[in-house]
């Protein structure tokens, strides 16, 4: 069993509470995703410094910045607990932020960055196309014509884009030529000519404002060819494919926090459930805890060494699944027309089957902790594959096992103790 | 409701025609309540029945509203075999959601490969279709009261996965499978 130190704890704390602030805005914020909302919440603070060099959130003491993974599902589970929509509509570095603190050159960081600290900046990061989904390898987009002025030309049609509309700088990958080296990312500012986003109508998750995005002829300078400082093995496909291994955990603890605010609001409106009713209850709480173990887990895992994504494709499988078993669980205790009579439980229902898109459909992750598995490199949980004890990274340290569904594992507690609302 | 007719029902939904199967469900002006009290109708029904209640939400598939009651408190539930057309509609919305990501997916491909030929999803397709046979055959017992709803919402999801990111779309598939989420959670529920 994992458990955070007293600097990850403080966090977490205060993340709680950061998460809590957002609540009062979830339903708002669905109904109307063009308005933002808690901009000047502390979420909202801690969100758009994550990864900003020399900038880092001060906590009782604590530096946080947000470069740790292991930080970030810490952070995320409460604030999505809190709720996803209005954690995932705030401004800040967001997705790109993690791929340009990994394959920017220093003046690339700095103007990413740069503005990220001037003004409340929304980013975008668009990887997905109509046609191939978020298979990085069959992806389309054209970055192989330079014009007359040296510059790049991104011509194709990006789908499925949180706050594209919102967002004046974000990331895209494309393609300079066949093959897996063809892949690359590139700085994109939306105040550019060609550059068009739309906003998708959505089901749920509607405080991200996903978009579709058409680039026509977009100039691309070649500095803003993000690792161009690279070889072309370090900075294509298998460098993006770090990246979303370093990012996935964090998708997993979105999840999660869904999941939790379910389970938490069937517990305070059903204080009295008893029999059946409460084991499932007890069932998803007890759910909770082992998912969150194994993200904490996914996330220790790529913190060390960011090619060690399996734990995390199965940490993401596993949490998006609880949170549609959660969702509709809590609905089916609430009995008929509870989807009408709830609306925030409807709304968290409709989240949950939003999360499953993100970064890799649930058979994609199956897929690749298979891989894992085959090529003996899925360790998780600390042991290698003899079950021999392996070192925790820092942050974290080896606590005690509790056992029993009835009995919450640590962490699993609401901090303060309070409900689900 | 004595000249229901279910298979017609089904058919018409798996058509992707929510809103007539809908309306062959419903054929009286009368609304339609779940147990406690609420209800899920077109428009057009509702304009038909002219009912006392009170207008949740309202919801568009396919450019037709449908709209969320909470009836008076005396509001009788509706009668069992109509309950039981409803689940027909539903199987059929799932067939039909069934027909689209069978389409989907032998268009969409990974790497060389079609996506409906990758064993995952061949076993989430032949999942379905078993789903579906085993909600038809307890339909054609008028005795049997397995949790069909749940079932029929389950196989939903696996088929809305299939769809990927088109399966999220307000103007999607999705969107139906949300609305017969909502008339399962109306006419259905769970345990209480």
């Amino acid at each position: 069993m994992i458990k955070l130190d007293d600097r990850l704890a403080t966090l977490r704390r205060h993340a709680h509470e950061w998460g809590r602030e957002l609540r009062p805005y979830a339903m708002d914020l669905d109904a109307d995703p063009a308005v933002p909302r808690a901009l000047d919440s502390m979420a909202v603070r801690y969100l758009q410094r994550v990864l900003v060099p020399e900038d880092p959130l001060v906590v009782d003491g604590h530096r946080f910045d947000g470069v740790a993974a292991l930080e970030r599902v810490v952070v995320f589970e409460e604030l999505c607990r809190g709720d996803a929509g209005v954690t995932l509509a705030a401004p800040g570095p967001s997705l790109s932020g993690v791929l340009i603190a990994r394959l920017g050159d220093p003046a690339q960081r700095e103007y990413f960055f740069s503005r990220v600290r001037q003004e409340r900046l929304w980013t975008f990061f668009a990887l997905t196309e109509p046609s191939g989904g978020s298979d990085a390898g069959g992806l389309s987009t054209d970055l192989s014509t330079v014009d007359e002025t040296g510059n790049h030309r991104l011509n194709g049609v990006k789908r499925f884009v949180g706050s594209a509309r919102r967002a004046r700088l974000g990331t895209v990958f494309a393609r300079t030529r066949p093959g897996p080296l063809g892949v690359i990312a590139v700085l994109v500012d939306a105040a550019d000519p060609g550059f068009q986003a739309v906003p998708l109508p959505m089901i749920g998750l509607r405080g991200l404002e996903i978009c579709a995005i058409d680039l026509t002829d977009v100039a691309v300078a070649p500095q803003h060819v993000l690792g161009r400082h690279l070889p072309p093995s370090a900075r294509g496909l298998w460098s993006a494919v770090q990246t979303f291994n370093q990012l996935r955990p964090g998708v997993a603890a979105i999840a999660l926090g869904i999941a939790r605010a379910a389970v938490e609001y069937i517990r305070a409106e059903r204080p009295g459930a008893h029999g059946t009713d409460l084991d499932r209850i007890e069932r998803l709480e007890s759910e909770v805890a082992s998912v969150r173990q194994l993200i904490w887990a996914a996330a220790v895992a790529v913190d060390r060494n960011p090619r060690d994504g399996y734990l995390a494709s199965a940490a993401k499988a596993r949490a998006v699944r609880l949170a549609e078993e959660a969702t509709l669980g809590a609905l089916a205790l609430l009995g008929p027309g509870a989807r009408l009579d709830h609306p925030y439980l409807d709304k968290l229902a409709r989240d949950a089957r939003g999360v499953e898109f993100m970064e890799g459909t649930r058979h994609i992750q199956r897929l690749n902790a298979s891989q894992g598995v085959i090529n003996g490199r899925f360790a998780g949980r600390g042991t290698d594959r003899a079950g021999a004890p392996q070192p925790v990274a820092a942050g974290v340290a080896d606590g005690p096992r509790r056992t029993g569904r009835r009995v919450p594992a640590d962490g699993d507690a609401d901090p303060d103790g309070t409900d689900g609302r | 409701m004595s000249d229901l007719d279910g298979p017609s029902c089904r058919a018409t939904a798996r058509r992707g025609d929510l809103a007539t199967a809908f309306g062959r469900l419903h054929r009286t002006t009368e609304i339609p309540y779940g147990d406690r009290g609420h209800a899920l109708v077109t428009e057009a029904v509702l304009r038909r029945c002219d009912p006392d209640a009170i207008e949740l939400r309202r919801i568009v598939v396919e450019s037709t509203v449908w709209v969320a009651l909470r009836g008076p408190s005396d509001a009788p539930p509706a009668p069992l075999a109509w309950r039981r057309g409803l689940l027909w509609l539903r199987l059929g919305q799932s067939q039909w959601l069934l027909d689209q990501a069978v389409t989907y997916l032998s268009t969409r491909r990974s790497g060389d490969e079609l996506l409906v030929n990758q064993q995952l999803v061949r076993a989430d397709l032949a999942d379905a279709a078993t789903d579906h046979a085993v909600v038809e055959a307890y339909l054609d017992d008028p005795y049997a009261t397995p949790d069909l709803h749940t079932v029929l919402t389950r196989t939903d999801r696996s088929l809305l996965r299939l769809l990927g990111g088109s399966g999220f779309l307000g103007d999607g598939p999705g969107q139906a499978a949300y609305l017969s989420e909502l008339l399962a959670d109306v006419y259905g529920g769970g345990p209480r």
